[in-house]
């Protein structure tokens, strides 16, 4: 998009619009399903992660399926272990959620997600710390 | 001024949370510019991050496809049978 394009008003295509917070409910629905189905702490159960076969680093992400099944069947603390940012990116995803369905049932324009510059760099601090921190050895981090 | 773009935020929180993508950080960054710039009164510059913060969230996505299937090979390939392997 370069200075000549006209200023319109962005439009809310890649935003949450009436039906689609119900799809990505859905989706949740199904994939938090499957993840207790099929057990992800069982070796292989879920593919492998080419990154860890081939480095054995863990990514920042490692351990985030294991933690929603341990959400979902109870195991809290379980789950901070698995992945100690999982808990609170489904906090804000959930919280972004119910913000956009508000405003889908009001009737109001659907807006983009909230992100201010500030919380966007405390996050990319936030995940570059996490991700030495649990490959140090013995990190209570790891997954 | 029009309201602020979209930050593309959502896609990138879920693609780096998910897949562990360096393309998920560049989206992040640009959403933090989205704001910056929108703030200091640049919306033609806020405009430009967001389309950069979308088409870094799709390289994310892209790339987590392809992650994906590597992993599907290498599980078909029978890595599995040793024992440093590990799901997601």
């Amino acid at each position: 998009m370069g200075p000549h394009a006209p200023a319109h008003v962005p439009s809310a295509r890649w935003s949450l619009r009436a039906g689609s917070a119900w799809w990505s409910l859905a989706g949740a629905a199904v994939a938090g399903a499957a993840l207790v189905a099929r057990d992800p702490h069982q070796q292989g159960s879920w593919l492998v992660c080419p990154l860890y076969a081939a480095t054995g680093i863990y990514c920042p992400g490692c351990g985030s399926l294991r933690g929603v099944n341990d959400l979902l069947t109870g195991h809290v603390s379980a789950a901070v272990g698995s992945n100690a940012l999982l808990l609170p990116a489904l906090v804000w995803l959930g919280w972004w959620w119910l913000h956009e369905a508000r405003a889908v049932v009001a009737g109001r324009r659907v807006g983009p997600a909230p992100s201010s510059a500030r919380f966007c760099y405390v996050l990319l601090a936030v995940i570059a710390v996490f991700t030495v921190a649990r490959n140090l050895p013995g990190s209570p981090l790891a997954p | 001024m029009p309201p602020k773009p979209d930050s593309h935020m959502v896609g990138a929180i879920l693609t780096t949370l998910l897949c562990c993508l360096p393309a998920g950080i560049v989206s992040i960054v640009f959403a933090a510019k989205v704001d910056s710039l929108y703030r200091a009164g640049d919306y033609n510059g806020a405009l430009h991050a967001s389309s950069s913060a979308k088409i870094w969230m799709w390289i994310s996505i892209g790339v987590s496809v392809v992650f994906i299937l590597l992993g599907a090979a290498l599980f078909f390939a029978g890595v599995t049978q040793g024992t440093t392997t590990s799901g997601y």
